[in-house]
């Protein structure tokens, strides 16, 4: 035997008994209950050594001999497993794997009460399709809202009355960034529709109550929206109406890194009042315009930046007849929300978010005397993270801080009755800001009690404003219990503050030392998901309201107000038979205040006390759809005038009014009806065609009321569609 | 004798690159024949175990395409026998696991088309489960079955989900078995000549019969759907799907028909 052979035999056969020498290594995989987990993989790091355990959670396998190995378990759902042991002279070992289930993933949340959202584990769902499709709703996303029970026919403005709160008790939120005014055509009577468009929403979560800690300074309710994402693809579309053109542009700039959304609206109006007849009621047809846009970058699989601008502006004339004068209302809006927003999952486990935001509503009124020009400016920082610590529980918290400055300037009526050109008025010239420092946490855990299927979440929130030393501290809490696969019963409970209007903390005319007003929030909710697409909820309230800013003859303002609203709501949405699809809903509402210039506890102007609403949808066949939207709603409380005396100062009659809210407009009713017809044409272009009919059956609804020059007769002013109103539209997509 | 073991671990340890490069494409090879056959016999155990291996190679070899290939498609399958189990929450998390490991692949030249037609596929499975999102994942779906064709116009797998997809959307919206009959005739042309290479996917091809076959039921087309499921039967005689429900379906409305005729 050649020295070579000799050589390569000393090299070979150590090498060969070394391999022969394997370690046996084997055990059970179970949960940290005991359970035997089948099929998870078991192997030793950074060698392809390893194997699954079986039908019972048993494993075994051979591993080369070795100073120290690491097993490694892995189990989707459960959180990766390691052990490190010394395996020196050992020819088998025995390891008994416990896997730790993993965080609870961050969308697994539970429902709270009084949600809709357009997702599933944000409440009932209500998507985009069904905001686009719901007739009479102008694919707007607050009037579709309105069809939802919790959410009163105050008026056929776009703003939210939610359980017998005022618009301002619903805070809208983009992005993580406040919007305070998301409507076009803001009079003092509320914004017409949104000046969010739906398109522009990836997402969006309602809630009419017991909402989370993570939204504070509102007393009733939360409309949360998210933006789209970048596109996946570019694509396009242009629409035309009676009422508005469109542009739109998806636009994926750099593959999977960076992409541009962009909506262009403008609404003139001109063409739909001439075909309605309207053409008498304006001095200047309502206009509008509005760009949506996103600029969004992927830093990473899980980092994203967007940059987001909403820009809009509006104008409209309208004539106006009031007892003193024949005149006409002049309005115009600018409108802007910019937010920087950033966010990223940390360490596999944290959702971190973060935004930096700037607005600025700057809204012009003229009527008669009145000239007053408003400016609301905000900047806005958030933060919020959230995570899962041991395992069980979902941790979330946050902090804000933001400056809100509010300019009211111009000439105001001295008196309500006189807005004559020549009449008195006081010169308003108010700037007042506010500084707010906020934040929250709260905790989401499961099967608490050791009860199976009970969940719970505690959350804490404080605001801080230093202006005007106001501090709280809100404890909110819901108890969730899911009866079985099928149906939910919830609890929630907390306290909800929100600060008065600035200018009422004004030393002048308000009172610096005015504290916050509050709410107490107590819902009873029980949810069947009868299948997939079809669910019951219905759902018991009571809210106490606490402080409201009462007029006060030696502080001008106290927090002696108070009010209640009790109520049931009910819906039920899904899909009926003969491919009829659509919601039936119903509201019940008893509300009462006393507050601002109230004398008595009685009927808030909110109080809609039964609400109907129907939503169906059959489609005809593959290409046509007719939808209808039927709503019948109690009349809104108004306060009469019951007569009139001569003011001989200025020549003119002032009105003489009965009991605060003493009466009811009739009973609103409406029909609206919508036919659309879907098509795609040269296999590439997606046509949509509709007709719209607004109140088909031309049911006079009223808005309120108007008198003559002594009062002693009145008229009633036709609300916002107190007419059938015909709109026909197109839109392409490509 | 323990210095010896030392010094013979350490040269195991010097070639283990190439001997780890050598097992894991072993391992591939072996993953690919597993998830084929796992397939047709939908079994979660069979797709677990493909996952379990390439989760092995990741740990030695954490960008290995092959492998995150393969655990994007087994997780995608898990998510399909999820489905089928009605079990969303485990489809969900399979989804997303689906997800990850495609987009990683976005950005590896050869795995590009075939990471776009997962995506579209895996996007796909989440629409059927909420429909209600149909306005957002269409777009995302249609646009990643564009760029698996814009990137490889020979992917047969991106015409059969291009050709799944369109059979699924509303005729409304541009879907329906007559526009969905040519993508996945174009599919089943493409699939024949799909060249093999030992590692990349060549997976859908029976699937593209079978869902040929329903387009050509839906249309009334019950001879030419017959004849497709038994083309696919004569490539895999034991294809479950095929053999006991679709070809059964087609064969009862064709005999009814002939009742009918008589």
């Amino acid at each position: 035997m050649s020295t070579f052979y000799k050589l390569l035999i000393l090299l070979v056969f150590p090498a060969c008994s070394l391999l022969s020498a394997q370690v046996h290594i084997s055990g059970k995989v179970t949960d940290i209950k005991g359970t035997k987990l089948s099929y998870v993989n078991v192997y030793i790091q950074n060698t392809f050594n390893g194997t699954m355990s079986d039908e019972e959670g048993m494993y075994s396998f051979l591993t080369e001999p070795s100073d120290t190995i690491t097993i490694i378990a892995t189990s989707i759902g459960y959180r990766k497993y390691t052990y490190t042991i010394d395996i020196q002279e050992k020819d088998s070992i025995n390891i008994n794997i416990h896997l730790v289930p993993e965080a609870v993933k961050l969308n697994e949340t539970v429902v709270s009460a009084s949600s809709y959202g357009s997702e599933k584990e944000k409440g009932l769902i209500v998507s985009r399709i069904d905001i686009y499709t719901t007739p009479g709703g102008a694919a707007d996303l607050f009037q579709s809202l309105k069809t939802l029970p919790g959410i009163s026919q105050v008026s056929e403005s776009a703003e939210l009355y939610v359980r017998g709160g005022d618009p301002s008790e619903t805070l809208t939120i983009v992005d993580q960034a406040g919007f305070y005014h998301p409507y076009t055509y803001e009079s003092s009577y509320g914004g017409l529709f949104s000046n969010i468009n739906t398109a522009m929403i990836k997402s969006m979560f309602f809630s009419s109550g017991g909402f989370s800690a993570k939204y504070g300074n509102s007393l009733s309710g939360i409309l949360e929206l998210v933006t789209i994402d970048k596109p996946a693809a570019s694509g396009y579309s242009i629409g035309i109406s009676m009422a508005a053109l469109s542009a739109a542009g998806r636009i994926d700039l750099i593959d999977n890194k960076l992409g541009l959304n962009i909506f262009l609206n403008k609404s003139y109006t001109e063409p739909i009042m001439w075909l309605n007849g309207e053409m008498d009621q304006f001095t200047s047809f309502p206009t509008s315009q509005d760009i949506s846009t996103s600029l969004i970058y992927s830093y990473s699989n899980t980092g994203q930046l967007k940059l987001l601008a909403l820009l809009a502006n509006d104008k409209t004339g309208v004539k106006v007849d009031r007892p003193e004068l024949e005149g006409r209302f002049d309005g115009s809006t600018d409108n802007t929300l910019i937010n920087f927003q950033h966010k990223d999952i940390l360490n596999k486990d944290i959702l971190i978010k973060s935004s930096i935001s700037y607005s600025k509503h700057d809204n012009d009124w003229e009527l008669g005397l009145l000239d007053i020009n408003m400016i609301d400016e905000t900047i806005n920082f958030r933060s919020d993270l959230e995570t899962i610590i041991a395992s069980y529980y979902k941790v979330s918290g946050g902090i804000q801080a933001g400056v809100r400055v509010e300019k009211f300037e111009g000439k105001m009526p001295e008196n309500a009755f006189d807005y004559r050109p020549n009449g008195e008025y006081r010169y308003l010239d108010d700037n007042t800001k506010q500084i707010r420092y906020g934040g929250y946490l709260e905790v989401e855990s499961h099967d608490i009690f050791e009860i199976t299927n009970l969940s719970l979440i505690f959350g804490l929130r404080s605001d801080y404003f230093p202006k005007v030393g106001v501090l709280w501290l809100d404890p909110r809490l819901a108890f969730v219990y899911k009866l079985n696969n099928t149906s939910m019963l919830q609890l929630s409970t907390g306290l909800f503050h929100q600060l008065p209007d600035s200018r009422l903390f004004k030393n002048a005319v308000g009172n610096p030392n005015l504290s916050a007003m509050n709410a107490s929030h107590y819902i009873l909710s029980y949810n069947y998901t009868i299948n997939d697409k079809n669910n019951f909820r219905i759902e018991l309230y009571h809210k106490k309201y606490q402080d409201l800013p009462l007029e006060d003859k030696s502080t001008n303002y106290s927090n002696k107000g108070y009010g209640f609203a009790n109520g049931l709501d009910i819906i039920m949405k899904g899909e009926l038979p003969f491919n009829i699809s659509g919601w039936l809903s119903y509201g019940y509402l008893n509300t009462k205040r006393l507050w601002m210039d109230y004398k008595s506890i009685t009927n808030s102007d909110f109080d809609i006390s039964h609400q109907l609403t129907l939503i169906a949808k059959y489609n005809i066949s593959s290409m046509w759809q007719i939808g209808i939207n039927f709503k019948v709603a109690s009349g809104r409380p108004y306060t009469p005038v019951k007569g009139s005396i001569l003011n001989t100062g200025y020549n003119l009659y002032e009105p003489i009014y009965a009991q605060k809210n003493s009466d009811r407009h009739p009973t609103y009713k409406r029909l609206d009806l919508r036919i659309t017809h879907f098509n795609q044409l040269f296999g590439r272009y997606n046509t949509i065609l509709y007709l719209e009919g607004l109140n088909i059956i031309n049911i006079k609804n009223i808005f309120g009321y108007t008198y003559n020059e002594d009062y002693s007769k009145r008229s009633a002013i036709k609300s916002y569609f107190g007419r059938r109103t015909i709109v026909i539209g197109a839109s392409i997509s490509f | 004798m323990k210095t010896l073991r030392k010094i013979m671990l350490t040269g195991l340890m010097l070639f283990s690159p190439i001997l780890a490069k050598s097992s894991a494409d072993e391992i591939i090879e072996k993953v690919k024949s597993i998830t084929d056959k796992a397939y047709f016999t939908f079994e979660k155990k069979e797709f677990l175990e493909a996952s379990a291996l390439c989760q092995r190679v990741l740990e030695m070899d954490k960008d290995n395409a092959d492998a995150q290939y393969y655990l994007a498609y087994s997780s995608y399958r898990l998510s399909n026998i999820a489905l089928a189990k009605q079990d969303k929450t485990e489809m969900s998390k399979y989804s997303e696991l689906g997800k990850g490991y495609a987009s990683t692949l976005l950005d590896v030249e050869k795995y590009k088309s075939e990471a776009h037609t997962l995506l579209a596929a895996i996007i796909m499975m989440e629409l059927a489960v909420e429909p209600s999102r149909g306005m957002d994942l269409s777009g995302a779906i249609n646009s990643h079955i564009e760029k698996a064709i814009g990137i490889d116009p020979d992917n047969p797998r991106a015409y059969l989900v291009k050709g799944i997809m369109i059979n699924n959307t509303p005729e409304m919206y541009g879907g329906g078995a007559n526009r969905a009959l040519p993508v996945l005739k174009k599919a089943k042309v493409v699939f024949t000549k799909e060249s093999t290479d030992s590692l990349m996917p060549d997976w859908g091809q029976l699937e593209n019969l079978a869902w040929l076959g329903q387009v050509f039921a839906k249309l009334g087309k019950y001879n030419e759907a017959k004849s497709v499921y038994e083309e696919s039967l004569k490539i895999n005689p034991e294809f479950y799907w095929v053999k006991y429900k679709l070809l059964p379906m087609v064969e009862n409305k064709i005999a009814d028909n002939q009742k009918e005729d008589n």
